[in-house]
């Protein structure tokens, strides 16, 4: 049974009072007695009605400004020569208090912005504050569940299945010096014996480039890259338990329909990217996606060891991913890109093993627009698959090559190979599609009149094909953002809304800074869009988008494409050729088949 | 027995915890059992107004300290927990620690004067403390009450005029300097709560009024018509006193003041119920009109640091940047004014402000 207090709410302010008028009606359904005075009251007048109203609990609320905290502070004070302080309890409010500057004002309780209600009723009832367990844990979603994969679009599933046929039959009796290293990795990270590791890296090194190389023989670094000291791993474990302790995450969903949200990072220092990583926890974020360095992708092998670089995109070694792994919540979703370069298969081995709970695998990309032979990534792509199917990874099939100019149905049909491919090695794909000002738009007016048309166009298509999870990327309003940050927030929010009306699983979205940063982007940058995403999904709730007749119509028309693109590909012969021959993206649209790893494929010697 | 002794600002950043650390360490050289507790938040590196740097506190193995639990885990000093008392603050409850390795710390301890009183009594009594230091919090100043003797630290950050800054820092020296009453007197007074008026007449009955404080116009009628009525010789105020009050007290009541005592609790009562220059002006009316004040009891202004950095505010920016006022000009006339020891404690050092505290001891 709780004592019934009687409660002054004063607003020591000229004008606010809205809070004390929320959390008045909250004492009241409690049961407890409440004097809310009017605004613009002297401390004295609020003092001498404490006395008169012989009150228990005083709530102050006041905006905070210049000299304000003078005025709070000369306010308990006043409240104490009064000789009330020892009766009577007194809080304070506003959308500048935290519970240091209450102490130091001298209040017995400071509410600061985000204080709920129950918060303020806990402490005029003088109990703990727990907040309702739903909205204090947040739950690792799995974004393929409920799926079953099943094609609503027969003549496109058996194209795709001839397609991947010819696929597996192609990778058949070829192997990589990456899918010979991903095995040694394997072994080195499960052997007890140290001299075997040592056996097993020389193995390993002699199937790599030069700069790797050196580093296992002589224990040379590449050029602007340095292993990172103890004093700075010690550091940064401090960092990662005085920052996991005092964690209270956001939550950006506000209804079970809006998408889980991703961030991506790649600062080139794993110290870095873990402070990114943890203030977008901390505002919301469900995921990270770790981007790995474009030399890296041109690369032959791995390093080893804790390591740090003056470049854009983290260095994958184990040690940086189990310490970035390790700093992660509990309900973070955590994706290791593997959908280009050189070590695809190793990538996922890595990330598998160090507990990632998503990769990243799509040949058409990664050949087209990520720089890597189509031939290699193929080969290398099944290998990867196998692993992320054996570690339960789903993995997204992304579709950047929109970016370099290659049409939307082009881009889906090599999506769609992919995916199926990863369903018959036991795999489970996510699609994604770009929410993007793409320059297929630009150059044929879709966007001309708004960027909701053919964006939904997209996953009308996708979802007429397929019923399989969708993830929108990457990041979500490409190309629509500007310098201007609120512009750029603006831009992702209302993409984001646009995914949640459509019903898609997940959205990866970028920082207001990301696309004109000139360099490293922000952390504040990075808050903008994440409260802007939260914002967004709060003003829709379960109201939806309406896009315009021309969606359904350019969905049909996406559709057919694909249906086309994926004959053609069934009518040159092979995939692999298909990609060097522009069928999934031409030398006109703006992609090139990527040269590394050009003529590295071997055959498998039995 | 040792001494608590205040640290009070007359603004934020007016130089109390670069204060407190400089006699912190000056009572380390002389291994005297040094204590500090905090009516605010100290120790922080950033300001939690301004957003500015600020002075750290760093402490020495075997420092009694009394702050929040939350603020054990700020810094990087480490502690063995002495005591986690029933004093609640927004930082959690109040702990009493001894330092086991020094380092840097974050202070906030009670923040009202009965709980300082507590904090003081264990410290002294249980922990054999000979100088308990209480930091205090931006211009707040009753709970110093339970202090035994207060440092003044003043500056630019309260005022930027020179002239304005020493003349309200005499009227705050005058003020603490308040004649005391008799012994008789206080043992008659000191346990009455409400504003009492003690007839000339000892056979007639002092009349108490609701309230313990002087704040408005309607407990300054009620006197002034009782005065009317009745012969009176004390107007006892055991609590607050506005400005505005003692003021229209003074207009009310003006000539009858002659032959009467206002007695006050203290003169921290009356500082901070207005602006110290105007409580001072309206203290002169009283004794002009031939009337007494006095308080119970009186805290020491033992001496004034000064300070000459200020945040100045750019509204360009919508953000702080430091500022300074002229530094020999502030402290030339502060000295001429005030007969306590007025020190720059960046450039003088503590030792001068020691020997005001060690001789108390």
């Amino acid at each position: 049974m709780i004592d019934k207090k009687k409660v002054l709410l004063a607003p020591l302010d000229p004008v606010h009072d809205i809070g004390l008028k929320m959390i008045k009606r909250g004492l009241e359904n409690k049961g407890h007695e409440t004097i809310l005075i009017p605004p613009d009251y002297s401390p004295e007048e609020i003092i001498k009605s404490i006395i008169d109203n012989d009150v228990d609990i005083v709530l102050v609320s006041r905006t905070l400004g210049y000299g304000v905290a003078e005025v709070l502070g000369k306010f308990i004070d006043l409240a104490e020569a009064s000789g009330i302080r020892d009766k009577v309890k007194i809080g304070i409010g506003g959308m500048a208090v935290r519970p240091e500057l209450a102490a130091e004002l001298g209040f017995d309780a400071g509410f600061g912005p985000g204080t709920s209600v129950d918060e303020a009723v806990a402490f005029v009832e003088g109990r703990e504050y727990v907040p309702a367990e739903n909205r204090s844990k947040k739950n690792k979603k799995d974004i393929t569940e409920g799926y079953d994969y099943l094609f609503h679009n027969k003549k496109i599933e058996k194209l795709l299945d001839s397609i991947v046929d010819g696929i597996l039959d192609y990778v058949s009796d070829k192997t990589t010096t990456a899918i010979q290293r991903a095995q040694i990795r394997r072994q080195i990270l499960e052997s007890n014996s140290e001299s075997e590791k040592q056996k097993l890296r020389r193995d390993y090194s002699k199937l790599c480039d030069d700069v790797i190389k050196s580093f296992y023989e002589s224990g040379k670094y590449r050029e602007k890259t340095r292993p990172m000291t103890n004093d700075e791993v010690d550091a940064l474990n401090q960092y990662v338990d005085a920052v996991n302790s005092r964690m209270n995450p956001l939550y950006l969903q506000h209804v079970d329909k809006n998408p889980v949200v991703f961030i991506q990072y790649g600062t080139g220092c794993p110290f870095m990217d873990i402070a990114h990583i943890k203030s977008c926890e901390a505002w919301g974020a469900d995921g990270a996606v770790h981007f790995d360095p474009s030399w890296g992708a041109r690369t032959e092998g791995f390093l080893e060891g804790y390591i740090t670089h003056e470049e854009d995109g983290s260095v994958i070694t184990y040690e940086n991913l189990k310490s970035i792994k390790k700093s992660l919540l509990p309900n973070t979703l955590w994706q290791v890109r593997a959908h280009r370069g050189l070590n695809t298969p190793e990538t996922v081995l890595l990330a598998g093993k160090i507990g990632a709970d998503l990769t990243k695998i799509n040949i058409a990309y990664g050949s087209l627009g990520g720089g890597t032979d189509p031939e290699r990534l193929t080969v290398d792509a099944v290998e990867a698959i196998k692993y992320a199917a054996e570690f339960n990874m789903p993995f997204d099939v992304v579709t950047n090559e929109e970016l370099c100019g290659v049409p939307a149905y082009k881009a889906f049909a090599g999506m769609l190979i992919v995916s199926k491919l990863g369903l018959r090695l036991g795999a489970k794909p996510i699609l994604q599609p770009l929410f993007c000002y793409s320059p297929e738009v630009m150059i044929s007016g879709q966007m001309e009149d708004n960027y909701v048309d053919f964006n939904a166009a997209k996953i009308y298509c996708l979802r007429n094909i397929v019923n399989a999870p969708i993830w929108c990327g990457a990041p979500i309003g490409f190309l629509t953002q500007t310098e201007d940050r609120v512009q750029s927030s603006l831009m992702t929010s209302l993409h984001a809304s646009l995914a949640s009306s459509l019903g898609v699983d997940g959205i990866s979205i970028a920082s207001s800074d990301e696309a004109f940063s000139g360099g490293p982007i922000t952390i504040p940058a990075r808050i903008d869009t994440l409260r802007a995403t939260q914002s967004s999904f709060r003003f829709f709730g379960q109201s939806n988008i309406v896009p315009t007749d021309n969606a359904h119509k350019w969905a049909k028309e996406i559709e057919e494409g694909i249906e086309a693109v994926l004959e053609l590909v069934l009518k040159n012969g092979n995939f692999v050729n298909a990609l060097y021959q522009g069928i999934l993206g031409s030398k006109e649209d703006g992609a090139y088949p990527g040269r590394a790893g050009r003529d590295s494929v071997m055959k498998k010697i039995y | 027995m040792g001494i608590a002794i205040g640290i009070a600002g007359t603004a934020k950043n007016t130089g109390k915890t670069t204060t407190t650390s400089a006699i912190f360490n000056e009572l380390y050289k002389h291994k005297i059992q040094v204590a500090l507790t905090s009516i605010g938040y100290d120790g922080e590196e950033i300001d939690n107004i301004t957003g500015l740097p600020k002075p750290r506190l760093f402490v020495k193995k075997n420092t009694i300290l009394a702050t929040a639990k939350k603020c054990l885990e700020a810094g990087n000093a480490d502690y063995d927990i002495l005591e986690t008392t029933d004093i609640s603050t927004p930082l959690g409850k109040v702990c009493i620690v001894k330092v086991i390795k020094e380092g840097l710390a974050v202070v906030a301890g009670p923040n009202k004067g009965s709980q300082l009183n507590y904090i003081k009594s264990r410290m002294f009594n249980d922990l054999n403390c000979k100088v308990i230091l209480v930091d205090g919090a931006l211009n707040r100043l009753a709970p110093m009450i339970e202090t035994d003797g207060i440092i003044l630290a003043t500056g630019a950050s309260r005022n930027t005029d020179i002239d304005v800054l020493v003349e309200e820092t005499k009227a705050l020296y005058e003020l603490l300097n308040l004649p005391t009453i008799s012994k008789d007197d206080l043992q008659f007074l000191s346990d009455i709560k409400k504003i009492a008026l003690v007839p000339k007449d000892s056979n007639a009955k002092t009349v108490f009024l609701k309230y313990g404080s002087l704040i408005d116009n309607e407990i300054v009628n009620e006197i002034a018509d009782i005065i009317k009525e009745i012969d009176i010789k004390v107007i006892f105020i055991p609590a607050l006193i506005s400005e505005f009050a003692l003021k229209t007290l003074n207009d009310s009541i003006g000539n009858s003041w002659a032959n009467k005592d206002l007695i006050i609790s203290d003169p921290i009562k009356l500082i901070i119920g207005g602006n110290p220059e105007t409580m001072l002006k309206e203290v002169n009316r009283i004794k002009c009109n031939d009337g007494n004040i006095k308080a119970l009891k009186n805290i020491p202004l033992l001496a004034i640091t000064v300070n000459p950095f200020y945040p100045k505010y750019r509204f360009d920016k919508s953000s702080y940047e430091p500022g300074y006022i002229n530094k020999e000009n502030l402290l030339n006339k502060m000295r001429t004014s005030i007969e306590v020891p007025v020190i720059d404690i960046k450039q003088e050092g503590p030792s001068r402000l020691l020997e005001s505290i060690l001789s108390r001891i």
